[in-house]
């Protein structure tokens, strides 16, 4: 459905008068009489240009009629009126399976609906139920789809709806679709545009699949545009036609004689119907002769090329009049106008042997549009000076063959005077222009840097070691400082471990200051610190304060963190001489001093040992 | 510090003044250009590139002299590696499109086909590289030190101003790292050669005896592919692929 909806469309899209207003609303069934016990269908039918547009669709009272099922489709419709107008419109059908459960006349009611503010009803539909008679089975049709129909279970006649719309499918013919080739005109010289048109002719909707050309080989070739060409009506026969240009080809001959202009073959895909899926066809031209006469040799200029025919203008124009020797000037040639401008040869530029004459660049533009070939061939000459003084240029001449006037046609350019200045005077030249000096500022030749310092560029800065210090100092220190703010988070939290740690490094530090008091000689302050150095170094090893706790308690942790009975007498002992020292300064002299802080440095290697060795294990 | 600083300043800009020999055949080649002795002048130039020396000036000189000597093609060249080291040369530019008129070859592209240097390559190249550079770690730099700033400050208000002064640097800071990173790219990655001989086979392969595609000419600029042997595989604007001889075409 959607490839027959697409199809229609292509065609409808065409259309200029497409969207008529007129609405139709009808209701119809497909039989007057009907057996009881039989089935019958109701069809209500919508025909607008917009479906979105129907409101407070109401289908008919059956009129007690039982009602099987219901279908709905839709599609486009297309159609040219006697005036030549065109118009599409959508259709609805609402189709209903009825049965009859009694005898007598049955009167179908009016649907009604709403279009764009007016109210559309039918007419209401009478039938007979009467007493079926028997008939003759028929082979039931399988649905396309391979699906039983939902119709056809209790359809006593083996009919279905395909066989409903497959009774009212029209055979689409030969003459209802066809294409046609318009080659104008037949009868050319060589070298000549001759045009071929391809265009479909069709009473159906239809659409463009492909089209295939045969081939040309005798032939240069150029493809037009078709875009702008309308759908038109045409009467053929006695019939209207939509008519349509689909493809247009402008050829030239390549020599003379007969040449034959093969079948086009036009792929067309179309139905005749809304309701049947979409239908292909090849469709094919008649094949076509043209005679192609050969170019008169009388009156044909020397300067004459082959390939140039049709009708064109040459125009030149000197980029610059004067310059200065070895400085080149582009001399611009350029053929305008009708015809294989593509093939055009460039004119034969006269001898220049004072200019050394590079090969010409060359620029083609055509037109797509229009039927005739159009455009533009510009050759662009290099020429360097090779002496200084006026150089001439002298005219170009360009002949082509016109075949509207039958005869060779000659354009010449006008002679030109390139004033050359020695190359010392670069860029600047004196001329004379109305009687009156004029200097010429033409595009200079700059000269050499004569004072250079040759410094400030080296290899580039991102290959010296020092971009990537540059590159990675400034997220070192980011990380650095991230990195500090980290430890430092880490290690003001107080932990049993961290006071440990911390009860440690304190002693240590304690431990350094007795030293110094000792070889100072302040025996109370010495053994103060001593006892608060070796305390320190026990909560180290206890993680518990220890100042402050009796020396029994002191033993007692000591002993539950698995030290050595050993180390818990040294510590009391120490901790005791400490005291004693402290209370009889006097009686302590500098080498029992010594002698202490040896013991109480020993008996703190110890306590860390031990420690260590705990938490190795 | 202050190290640094004059390490900063001194090394991009190659400051230290050239050596008084290389500085001595300069002038000679200038001298010879002057006397029109252009073959002398390309001579002396070619001791002072030999000496080290990578300066656009240096090379437009070269270029000079060697088309006033008739060898376009390592005239085109030499302009060439001095827009490259230098994008704002006009004069290079100017004498370069005088050149170009000039040559045989003009690559004629094919219909519809768009195989030339992409638009944002010619960008980028046209960025002068120096200036990108500094520029990028200079918002680099600045957007780190605020971020340390911000750490080390102890006042609200200035680590939210500190904050939103960053937001458009750290972005600056991403546009020219961008623009930088595809500038190095198109440096080291990009590379662009100009046929020096005056005619050059192109070869379908890397070997003397691989059959001939055409043939260019002196002055044509090609993309570099890669290097097979003593071949290059090369690419014209068009598209045109093929193999050349790696002496025949000057890398820019």
């Amino acid at each position: 459905m959607s490839r027959y909806l697409s199809g229609l469309l292509a065609v409808v899209l065409l259309s200029p008068a497409a969207g008529a207003e007129e609405a139709s609303f009808t209701a119809s069934v497909d039989r007057a009489a009907v057996g009881l016990g039989e089935q019958m269908r109701l069809t209500v039918s919508i025909s607008v240009s917009d479906l979105d547009q129907v409101k407070q669709l109401k289908l008919p009272d059956t009129g007690g009629l039982q009602v099987l099922d219901r279908r709905e489709e839709e599609a486009l419709s297309f159609s040219f009126s006697s005036g030549g107008g065109q118009s599409y419109k959508k259709i609805r059908n609402v189709t209903l399976l009825l049965r009859p459960r009694k005898l007598g006349k049955v009167k179908i009611g009016r649907a009604s609906m709403v279009y764009k503010g007016k109210r559309y009803t039918t007419d209401p539909i009478t039938i007979r139920v009467v007493q079926s008679r028997p008939r003759p089975k028929r082979s039931r049709r399988r649905a396309p789809s391979g699906f039983p129909s939902p119709f056809s279970s209790n359809d006593p006649f083996g009919s279905s709806f395909d066989d409903f719309f497959e009774r009212r499918r029209v055979e689409v013919g030969q003459d209802a679709i066809f294409v046609k080739a318009f080659v104008s005109p037949d009868v050319v010289v060589e070298g000549q545009q001759v045009s071929v048109t391809v265009a479909v002719y069709s009473r159906v909707g239809a659409r463009i699949i492909a089209i295939r050309w045969p081939k040309l080989d005798e032939f240069f070739t150029v493809a037009r545009d078709t875009a702008g060409f309308k759908t038109k009506q045409k009467v053929v026969a006695g019939e209207v036609y939509m008519h349509k240009v689909v493809d247009q080809k402008a050829v030239f001959p390549l020599r003379a004689g007969e040449i034959d202009i093969g079948s086009v073959e036009v792929e067309v895909g179309f139905s005749s119907s809304p309701f049947f899926p979409e239908e292909t066809r090849t469709l094919r031209t008649r094949k076509t002769r043209i005679k192609v006469m050969a170019l008169p040799r009388e009156d044909r200029p020397e300067s004459f090329q082959k390939g140039n025919v049709g009708s064109y203008r040459l125009t030149a124009t000197l980029d610059a009049n004067a310059v200065s020797l070895n400085q080149p000037v582009t001399y611009t040639l350029q053929v305008q106008g009708t015809g294989n401008i593509q093939r055009v040869r460039p004119p034969d530029l006269p001898d220049l042997p004072r200019f050394k004459v590079f090969d010409p660049g060359v620029d083609v533009q055509v037109a797509k549009k229009g039927r005739e070939v159009k455009g533009s061939k510009t050759f662009e000459y290099i020429l360097v000076p090779l002496a200084s003084g006026d150089l001439r240029l002298p005219a170009v001449e360009f002949s082509y063959y016109d075949p509207e006037e039958g005869e060779y046609r000659t354009q010449r350019t006008e002679a030109e005077t390139i004033k050359v200045a020695a190359s010392g005077a670069v860029g600047v030249m004196n001329g004379t222009a109305a009687g009156r000096e004029v200097n010429i500022l033409a595009g200079a030749f700059k000269p050499i840097r004569y004072r250079s310092s040759l410094t400030g560029y080296g290899p580039p800065f991102y290959r010296h070691s020092l971009f990537l210090t540059v590159l990675v100092i400034p997220p070192g220190l980011f990380l650095l400082m991230l990195v500090v703010a980290l430890v430092r988070a880490r290690l003001g939290v107080d932990t049993r471990r961290s006071r440990m740690r911390k009860a440690w490094v304190r002693g240590r530090q304690r431990l350094k200051q007795a030293w110094q008091l000792a070889q100072g000689g302040q025996a109370e302050d010495f053994y103060a610190e001593l006892k608060a150095a070796l305390l320190d170094g026990v909560e180290s090893r206890i993680g518990l304060a220890a100042q402050g706790v009796t020396m029994d308690e002191l033993r007692t942790r000591m002993e539950q963190v698995g030290m050595s009975a050993a180390v818990s007498d040294a510590v009391r002992t120490e901790t005791e001489n400490c005291d004693f020292g402290r209370f009889a300064p006097s009686t302590s002299r500098g080498d029992q001093m010594q002698a202490s802080y040896g013991r109480v440095r020993k008996l703190m290697h110890q306590l860390e040992r031990e420690r260590l060795s705990k938490e190795a294990r | 510090m202050r190290t640094l600083w004059l390490l900063l300043v001194l090394i991009p800009s190659g400051a230290a003044a050239i050596d008084a020999g290389l500085a001595g055949h300069f002038e000679n080649g200038n001298q010879a250009y002057l006397d029109g002795d252009y073959l002398g002048a390309v001579e002396a130039y070619r001791k002072v590139l030999e000496g080290g020396v990578q300066h656009p000036d240096m090379y437009f000189n070269l270029a000079n002299a060697y088309y006033r000597s008739g060898q376009r093609g390592l005239a085109v060249w030499f302009y060439e590696k001095a827009l490259s080291m230098n994008p704002s040369d006009d004069g290079a530019a100017s004498n370069l499109e005088i050149v170009k008129k000039e040559l045989i070859d003009r690559v004629v592209m094919s219909e519809g086909s768009a195989v030339g240097e992409p638009m944002w390559h010619e960008f980028i190249r046209s960025l002068k590289l120096g200036w990108l550079t500094w520029t990028f770690l200079g918002f680099y730099v600045l957007a780190f030190a605020i971020l340390i700033g911000r750490r080390l400050a102890r006042a609200d208000s200035v680590r939210r101003l500190l904050f939103w002064v960053n937001v458009p640097i750290i972005t600056l800071t991403l546009v020219f790292g961008l623009l930088f990173s595809s500038r190095v790219y198109i440096q080291e990655r990009v590379h662009h050669g100009v046929v020096v001989s005056s005619t050059v086979s192109l070869r379908e392969g890397p070997e003397r005896t691989a059959r001939e595609l055409m043939q260019v000419h002196e002055g044509l600029k090609v993309r570099l592919l890669n290097e097979v042997d003593d071949y290059l595989r090369i690419r014209l604007a068009n598209g045109v692929e093929g193999f050349v001889k790696t002496s025949q075409v000057g890398r820019i």
